[in-house]
């Protein structure tokens, strides 16, 4: 997961080509949006995680590793 | 439908994906698998992720096995054998609660997957089915490697089959099974954008993944239509290469992080439904409420049943009776919030074995899809040895208007033992239903009834129900 929590890599990759492979066709307009979204999400996704990791520093827990492991323990 | 060996055969509702092929003989659940697709499962069952998912219960559990002699599967190279469904129910015969939480355990499938190399490449609703109310992910071979920058495939099915779908009954109040049962696909994102257009774009998630990508559907689509109109004949012109854009792990994972955000937090009001209730309003004084439970017990305990059907099961409170005599419980109303009650008390239960779903008799779920086969009708699925019939008989007679005879020539097609309960046209739920009618249901009379279904089932018991208004009775077929 240590790569996930580089910016650099989210802002510097997302403009290399990469095909699809799929027996569904994912929809040129849908992966278009998927990528415009994604580069926000990864904003938040990473911001989040640091913030996770400070606050685990404090409260001695290991929520950012136990949410990666089981998503469905993330609360709302 | 019969449970005799009748060796392997093809699944009418399993072709898309060329790789892999499930068949059944109605007990084993058998999937072909191609060279490269075996490949696939043999480094995916070694992963930790699955192998979690398969101790959680989150993906339905799966063995390699022998070749089966059976000619029909031949042309394979390997065969996975899986865990049988107990009864194969579909996305539009579930409640919100449901759909919901079907959602979530394919978002987080793929949440999980991701951070080990692999993903999913597609998000079908049908891919998730029930063990009781449980849901169960049933396509392993939908597990792929994640190629390096790839953008999630099945995004566009996640948004169409469970995202717009739960988005138009939160935010509009608008049912959506009845978009599901006639598009099999889902809702598509332009559809999806005109019914959730004005204020409820403001709504959350809406503008990024209902807005902007029926936007981007449209634009992209144009295109297309432009390309095609250049590739004549004459043309020099050649198709151009799909140039995707990367996305990186955190794309992934911060999209379905953000889609899990918004499924957990769309939600329908708890509005009041006239059976809802059942369990405290129902029109029974304590002591034929007690009579009637004591004769479903009785009968339903008989022997043990591999599948009941609670037909018009209300908030389930004899599905409750009859579950722990049973193998399955099919438990099916046409009153949502009595369904959805009914899911959200089970989850907080222990008891695995009754499966809700939202059906409306009148007009049950029909063989569908390609050749008519590919969703098969909820009547051809199994067959059940007991079926629950209680104060249902009126509510198809006049609300639905289906004549007493269909019904029972219906019931007896099944094969199976009833426990139904009569309700003369005397009954004041039934003065109530009639109050704006002309009464054409003559039919609704005991000793007409027992004439009637004598000539197709013998009567085991009988016994008056409400001052003899109603009368329950076991069935057994002649």
């Amino acid at each position: 997961m240590k790569h996930t929590l580089t910016t650099a890599c989210l802002l510097t990759a997302a403009l290399a080509p990469a095909t699809v492979h799929a027996y569904i066709d994912p929809g040129t307009g849908s992966v278009v949006t998927t990528a415009i979204l994604g580069f926000f999400a990864a904003i938040g996704f990473t911001l989040r995680r640091y913030y996770y990791r400070i606050k685990d520093v404090f409260t001695g827990e290991n929520r950012a590793a136990k949410e990666s492991a089981d998503p469905s323990t993330r609360e709302s | 439908m019969s449970r005799e060996y009748s060796g392997l055969r093809a699944d009418r509702g399993s072709f898309r994906d060329r790789g892999n092929r499930i068949y059944t003989d109605g007990a084993r659940i058998v999937r072909g698998l191609d060279a490269s697709v075996h490949e696939a499962y043999r480094e995916l069952s070694h992963t930790r992720f699955f192998q979690d998912l398969i101790g959680e219960g989150k993906v339905v559990a799966t063995t390699l096995m022998d070749r089966p002699p059976d000619k029909a599967l031949e042309a394979w190279d390997s065969f996975l054998q899986h865990e049988k469904i107990p009864f194969i129910s579909y996305p539009y015969e579930w409640s919100f609660g449901m759909l919901k939480d079907a959602a979530l355990l394919q978002l987080e499938l793929i949440e999980r997957a991701i951070p080990e190399g692999w993903t999913q490449q597609d998000a079908s609703a049908y891919n998730v089915q029930w063990q009781g109310n449980k849901p169960v992910f049933i396509d392993v071979p939908s597990f792929v490697i994640q190629q390096d920058g790839a953008p999630w495939v099945g995004y566009r099915q996640f948004c169409m089959m469970f995202l717009y779908p739960l988005m138009l009954q939160a935010y509009r109040g608008l049912p959506f099974r009845q978009f599901l049962r006639s598009q099999l696909e889902g809702i598509e994102p332009i559809h999806a954008d005109l019914l959730l257009n004005g204020f409820n774009r403001f709504k959350k998630g809406v503008l990024g993944h209902v807005y902007l990508h029926a936007k981007m559907q449209r634009r992209y689509d144009g295109a297309e239509l432009k390309e095609a109109r250049t590739l004549t004949e004459y043309s020099t012109q050649a198709v151009k290469k799909k140039a995707v854009v990367k996305h990186t792990r955190a794309m992934l994972l911060g999209t379905l992080e953000g889609l899990s955000r918004i499924v957990r937090q769309l939600t329908i009001p708890n509005t009041q439904s006239v059976w809802a209730e059942y369990d405290r309003d129902h029109s029974y004084a304590d002591a034929s409420f007690t009579l009637k439970r004591n004769f479903v017990e009785k009968h339903a305990s008989g022997r043990r049943r591999k599948l009941v059907w609670d037909l018009g099961c209300n908030t389930g409170t004899f599905s409750k009776i009859c579950a722990p005599y049973s193998d399955y419980v099919v438990a099916a109303d046409g009153d949502e919030n009595a369904i959805e009650r009914l899911y959200q008390s089970l989850k907080c239960s222990n008891i695995d074995n009754i499966l809700p779903l939202v059906l409306d008799l009148g007009n049950l779920s029909p063989n569908q899809g390609w050749h008519g086969l590919e969703r098969k009708a909820f009547d051809a699925r199994d067959q059940p040895d007991l079926i629950l019939c209680l104060a249902l008989i009126h509510h198809i007679v006049i609300s639905a208007n289906i004549p007493l005879g269909e019904f029972i020539a219906w019931l007896r097609e099944k094969n199976a033992d009833v426990i139904l309960e009569f309700v003369s046209t005397e009954d004041d739920m039934v003065q109530m239903m009639l109050r704006n009618r002309i009464n054409q249901y003559a039919e609704l009379d005991e000793h007409r009834f027992e004439k009637l279904v004598t000539d197709s089932f013998s009567i085991v018991e009988r016994k008056p129900l409400k001052g003899g208004h109603r009368t329950l009775y076991f069935l057994k077929p002649a």
